[in-house]
């Protein structure tokens, strides 16, 4: 016999899962797109532990004898792969992030002590501008103000007495022009995050500061700063994955045989072998796996870490 | 928002020096970030053989340049292909997302918990560029069609948490039970009460994937092959690369020098196509992406 508590208790249920079945509804397409485009390459990766033949395809190609081949392969390459292109990577990538990560903070503290408030929403406006220019626009102007033989930065070396420089055909200006390119499109847009922190910090404690006496730098230091920490670090474990993955996007675009051999970097080489080159799918896939597994233990460690120290964490 | 108060006649000296410089800095610097757009419209409109005396302003304006872009094999279907794939991309994209992060925004969904870690571990961990290759062009056998450009990059997980918790946080709960008690199933309150009310979010998504379907070009050199197929962004790019003059046949390389037009002016020149769409749209549309950002950072 049914108590009324426990009619009351699966009808309660059953509303529920009547309500929940319209969602599933809504929830037919867009889970098969995951599937098909997120978790059927996931699992295409098996094709590191294989030897991948076009015609065979995932499945049916045959499993490597030794499974680990491939990694051990690159692995024991000292040579090219950990010498070039891990070397590279771990370069521009962490220069690039700690760059890129740094200077929108300083940016927007700048940018907050600004009273001129028509002034600060017209920069801002300005500084966000480059965010909306595609890469290739990016590069394509860079590269023609930046040629050797007529570009106006050259021009203005030369009107200053300087030497014409080849700055894209020479490795150690890579990466500065790597670095420029990204705080050029990002650093502007990056700012609104901590603008928009900065904004809910309480003016109360702006104002009783003032009154006892505390300067100008005083205030940014123990007030503006402890108020975007948790922004701050957030931001930080997100941008840790570009320490190794580094984008295909610009270095692409930048690459010249003159600069390569700063700018071969990690999705680079796996395009190379990968697509481009030699086919050589199953080894790229392992080196791309290696590098994913790489950066989730980064991500891990990150969070980790700042969960311990400041209990602002991800997930 | 309330700023903080002035006290300009309390400032100490070192605080009045800061103030200056920090005005006059931040000037320079976003005249800096300003330039090369500046440069790229004035060489684009000045006139032969004088793009490389061009610094700041245009030397003999003429739109020559501009004329020529039509003739330029690909620009103008690569100018249309754009605008389709934008789109029914951005159609596609908006239709899954918002219908996903509706579902996932609702507490009773059974299996919600499953479902959010369902798409958030894809933030994580991915497929990788070979393994997706291989299953776009070998398993699916979409190289070189229309669908290649709209389906695989159709959800942005980041934009759809986004929504998610758009929907759960700034649409009340009892306009929902209120629409409930009239008879309104979920089907209609999605349609008539929570639509409507979250325009601001579905515009501002919209843009950010507007911006990234019209900036991007790896796609489409990834998985095209037939020139008439590519977005103005490849046609940039491969201009780009093989500079655009030396592409063209000889007539047209006849017209250009009879026009007096200087190869660097036509590259900025379809450069200034291309970027002038998005650009003219920001101060427009900034308030829109300044809450995206925003809301993006609370934690999902």
């Amino acid at each position: 016999m049914k108590t009324p508590a426990s009619n009351k208790k699966s009808w309660k249920a059953n509303s529920r899962l009547r309500k929940s079945i319209p969602l599933y509804l809504f929830m037919v397409m867009p889970i098969l797109w995951y599937i098909l485009f997120c978790y059927v390459p996931m699992f295409g990766n098996i094709i590191a532990f294989k030897d991948y033949n076009s015609f065979l395809g995932v499945f049916n190609s045959p499993w490597l004898e030794d499974p680990l081949e491939h990694f051990k392969a690159f692995l024991t390459n000292k040579g090219l792969f950990w010498d070039v292109v891990f070397k590279n990577t771990l370069l521009v990538g962490s220069v690039t992030t700690v760059i890129t990560f740094v200077v929108p903070i300083a940016l927007a503290l700048l940018f907050n002590e600004l009273r001129l408030e028509r002034y600060r929403k017209t920069l801002q406006t300005i500084s966000y501008m480059p965010y909306f220019v595609s890469t290739v626009a990016i590069v394509n102007i860079a590269l023609t103000m930046l040629a050797q033989s007529d570009g106006v930065i050259n021009n203005l070396l030369e009107l200053l007495g300087q030497e014409r420089i080849d700055f894209i055909n020479q490795p150690e200006w890579f990466l500065p022009i790597y670095i420029i390119l990204n705080l050029w499109r990002g650093a502007g847009w990056s700012t609104i995050i901590y603008t928009s922190a900065m904004t809910s910090i309480d003016p109360q404690l702006y104002e009783s500061a003032e009154l006892d006496g505390a300067s100008r730098f005083d205030r940014i230091w123990h007030i503006t700063l402890p108020g975007i920490m948790p922004t701050i670090i957030i931001m930080m474990i997100l941008a840790i994955p570009g320490i190794l993955s580094g984008d295909l996007d610009m270095i692409m675009l930048l690459q010249t045989p003159g600069n390569s051999s700063i700018s071969y970097t990690m999705p680079m080489y796996i395009y190379d072998k990968g697509i481009y080159g030699s086919h050589e799918y199953s080894y790229t896939t392992a080196v791309g796996l290696f590098m994913s597994v790489l950066n989730l233990v980064l991500i891990w460690i990150a969070n980790k870490v700042s969960s311990k120290v400041s209990e602002t964490s991800l997930f | 928002m309330k700023r903080k108060p002035l006290f300009i006649s309390r400032m100490s000296t070192g605080e009045r020096v800061f103030e200056f410089f920090n005005i006059i800095f931040l000037g320079l610097l976003c005249a800096l970030l300003l330039y090369p757009l500046i440069y790229m419209i004035s060489v684009s409109v000045s006139g032969y053989g004088k793009a490389d005396e061009v610094f700041l302003l245009p030397i003999d304006v003429q739109f020559n340049a501009y004329k020529m872009l039509t003739k330029i094999p690909n620009v103008l279907s690569g100018y249309q292909n754009t605008i389709l794939y934008v789109f029914f991309g951005v159609s596609t994209s908006m239709i899954l997302t918002t219908m996903m992060a509706y579902a996932l925004s609702k507490p009773y969904l059974i299996g919600r918990r499953f479902f959010s870690l369902f798409i958030v571990i894809t933030m994580y961990f991915s497929g990788g560029l070979i393994p997706s290759y291989i299953w776009i062009t070998n398993g699916l056998q979409w190289g070189n069609t229309f669908w290649v450009m709209i389906i695989p990059g159709a959800i942005n997980t980041y934009n759809l948490i986004v929504m998610r918790t758009y929907f759960t946080s700034s649409v009340p709960r009892e306009l929902e039970e209120a629409a409930e008690i009239d008879g309104a199933g979920t089907l209609r309150t999605f349609w008539s009460v929570y639509l409507p009310l979250s325009k601001p979010i579905l515009a501002t998504i919209t843009l950010f994937y507007f911006v990234a379907g019209w900036n991007s070009w790896m796609g489409a050199w990834l998985y095209l092959d037939d020139p008439t197929k590519y977005p103005i962004q490849l046609v940039l790019r491969n201009a780009m690369q093989q500079s655009l003059t030396s592409g063209l046949s000889g007539g047209l390389m006849a017209e250009l020098i009879q026009n007096k037009i200087d190869g660097t002016s036509l590259n900025y020149a379809l450069t200034v196509c291309v970027i002038l769409p998005l650009l003219i749209l920001v101060p427009f549309l900034q308030k829109f992406f300044v809450r995206g950002v925003t809301i993006g950072s609370v934690k999902g």
